[in-house]
């Protein structure tokens, strides 16, 4: 006998049987959450109206107004919700622990760090000690910037360039630009720059072509994909060697997202969105659902969450399988909190038309929100 | 949940409960322990029926991050293992007359980290790189946990070599 059949045994013998009525214990166990739900709802409300007949007769003596008494909005439940379309009835939970930027700070956790630049977009990563914020701007341009934690914003680079990627252990991020001009052939650079000096760490020679990076291969392998040569593995140890990315790449589209360990891929062509199994022979595995974007795979590279008609869908990351989904209005993409938990701006549906808010979910579990709801545009989240 | 569906539900559960109860078993090392994860798993299930695709993987994932919450809020995973095991903790050899039941108590003298490593290696069938999604820790780390656990197990039970991965069974 080998471990493995050691093993089994030894598990399969310590449990023989499913104990009788293991099934209605399940049942009364999921009804019971569902009754927690409401009876917090309901005990909610009538704390209300007690506290509004408390008001209504403790002090004569307050002046009197002939308005009518502020309504007190229910309070939400404390418990986790399915549904995140009503605001009123989604309890606040711990803000995110992706950065995020609202009210000209930047923020990750409990810490805040000013950001007063004037923007029409803005892409946003966490980095150790710091943020890389990419703004671009109607009079500006593009602008990249090195936001240490309570310092100053520092100018990276200013004009043309593309999205930025960070490393794994976010000691470095990657961006490229174009490094022709006017109507000659379009070619291209990458640079990784240290996220803690806010010194280039590396670039890369020049493209013949438009390239840009998609992914950390590594802490020091930058991916990068060109228009004309394919996707390629830059070593920032070795300056100057290429290599071919290993593993068939998909060559319809550009790619969306990358899982973690660079197994599978989603591409995008058009609004339909694939997604490539890169050790499979097979390689396409499954696609998105029309109207399904902007997919994310989990940090465990076992889910992939993506904006769907009704909110946002989250489903096994190697068949497609529906996992879990979670209604919301409008939501932004989401994005990986862990491996189980997703968070993504949501509008809510109440009749609020203005309030937007940071909603977490958790697979299995439930949602939150991770911010207090606010106007809309007041807060983006980054990465 | 309409009679039909539920109807579904309680055919998955008398279907796949052995099955998932000898996994949450693995897992935890405890009996009662094992019921309450998977019908906890099962009652998460059973409120979103009509959503999950493939109940089985659903309710699979749902035992490893409760179990592993469990660990964190025990803070179990955070224990040195190899500081944790009295190495007097060995069972006394003469009374084990069955080789299953040395394996499983082989297994309760592992750190908590360790066992699951191998449970979730050799009795799951996970990769390493799933190990350490599951567990929340580097691909590094399960590999010196595998290794560790896999080493002490040829400590605790010399006769067992010849059974026990070479090399930490890497993956």
């Amino acid at each position: 006998m080998n471990l493995e059949e050691l093993l089994r045994t030894a598990v399969d013998d310590g449990v023989r049987s499913v104990p009788p009525g293991f099934a209605d214990g399940a049942i009364r166990r999921a009804r019971r959450q569902r009754r927690t739900t409401r009876i917090a709802v309901a005990g909610g409300v009538a704390a209300c109206a007690l506290a509004a007949a408390a008001v209504a007769v403790v002090d004569p003596a307050d002046p009197r107004t002939d308005a009518p008494p502020a309504e007190s909005p229910d309070p939400a439940p404390d418990v986790l919700v399915d549904d995140v379309t009503d605001f009123d009835a989604v309890r606040t939970g711990s803000v995110p622990s992706l950065p995020w930027y609202a009210d000209g700070a930047l923020h990750v956790e409990d810490t805040s760090t000013p950001f007063d630049v004037p923007f029409t977009e803005l892409s946003l990563d966490r980095v150790d000690g710091g943020f890389v914020a990419l703004v671009r701007d109607h009079q500006q341009g593009a602008v990249l910037y090195l936001v240490r934690d309570g310092a100053e914003p520092e100018q990276v680079h200013v004009g043309t360039l593309s999205d930025v990627v960070v490393s794994p252990d976010g000691r470095a991020f990657a961006w490229a630009t174009p490094t022709s001009a006017g109507d000659g052939p379009a070619r291209g650079m990458v640079t990784v720059t240290d996220a803690r000096t806010g010194r280039d760490r590396f670039s890369s020679a020049e493209f013949d072509t438009s390239a840009h990076p998609v992914h950390f291969a590594g802490p020091d392998e930058v991916v990068v994909e060109t228009e004309l040569s394919g996707v390629l593995l830059y070593s920032t140890m070795r300056p100057g060697s290429t290599a071919s990315w290993p593993g068939p790449v998909p060559s319809d589209g550009s790619q969306a997202a990358m899982s973690p360990d660079g197994r599978l891929v989603a591409t995008v062509d058009g609004t339909t969105h694939v997604i490539w199994d890169r050790s499979a022979a097979e390689q396409t595995i499954w696609r998105l659902e029309p109207g399904q974007r902007d997919p994310r795979f989990s940090p465990d590279s076992r889910l992939l969450a993506s904006v769907a008609a009704d909110g946002i869908s989250v489903q096994d990351a190697l068949t497609g399988a529906t996992f879990d989904s979670f209604p919301a209005t409008d939501p932004g993409p989401p994005r990986w909190e862990s491996a189980a938990t997703v968070v993504f701006i949501a509008r809510s549906d109440d009749g609020d038309a203005a309030a937007e808010a940071v909603v977490r979910c958790t697979v299995g579990e439930g949602c939150e929100l991770a911010t207090e709801p606010g106007p809309r545009g007041r807060i983006r989240l980054g990465d | 949940m309409d009679s039909q569906t539920e109807e579904q539900f309680r055919r998955f559960v008398e279907g796949r409960s052995l099955a998932l109860l000898r996994t949450a078993y693995a897992l935890c090392g405890d009996r009662h322990a094992a019921e309450d994860l998977v019908q906890g798993a099962l009652a998460k299930l059973y409120r979103r029926w009509h959503k999950v695709d493939e109940p089985e993987g659903y309710v699979r994932r749902i035992i490893y991050n409760d179990q592993v919450s469990r660990w964190r809020r025990r803070s179990v995973l955070r224990e040195d293992p190899v500081d944790e095991v009295p190495e007097d903790a060995l069972p006394d050899r003469a009374a084990v007359v069955d080789d299953r039941l040395d394996v499983w108590q082989l297994l309760q003298q592992l750190a908590p980290r360790q066992r699951a490593v191998l449970v979730l290696r050799y009795y799951e069938d996970l990769s390493e790189r799933e190990i350490a999604a599951v567990l929340g820790c580097s691909l590094g780390t399960v590999r010196s946990q595998a290794s560790r656990a896999i080493a002490r197990l040829r400590v605790l039970a010399p006769e067992l070599t010849a059974t026990l991965p070479v090399d930490g069974g890497h993956a």
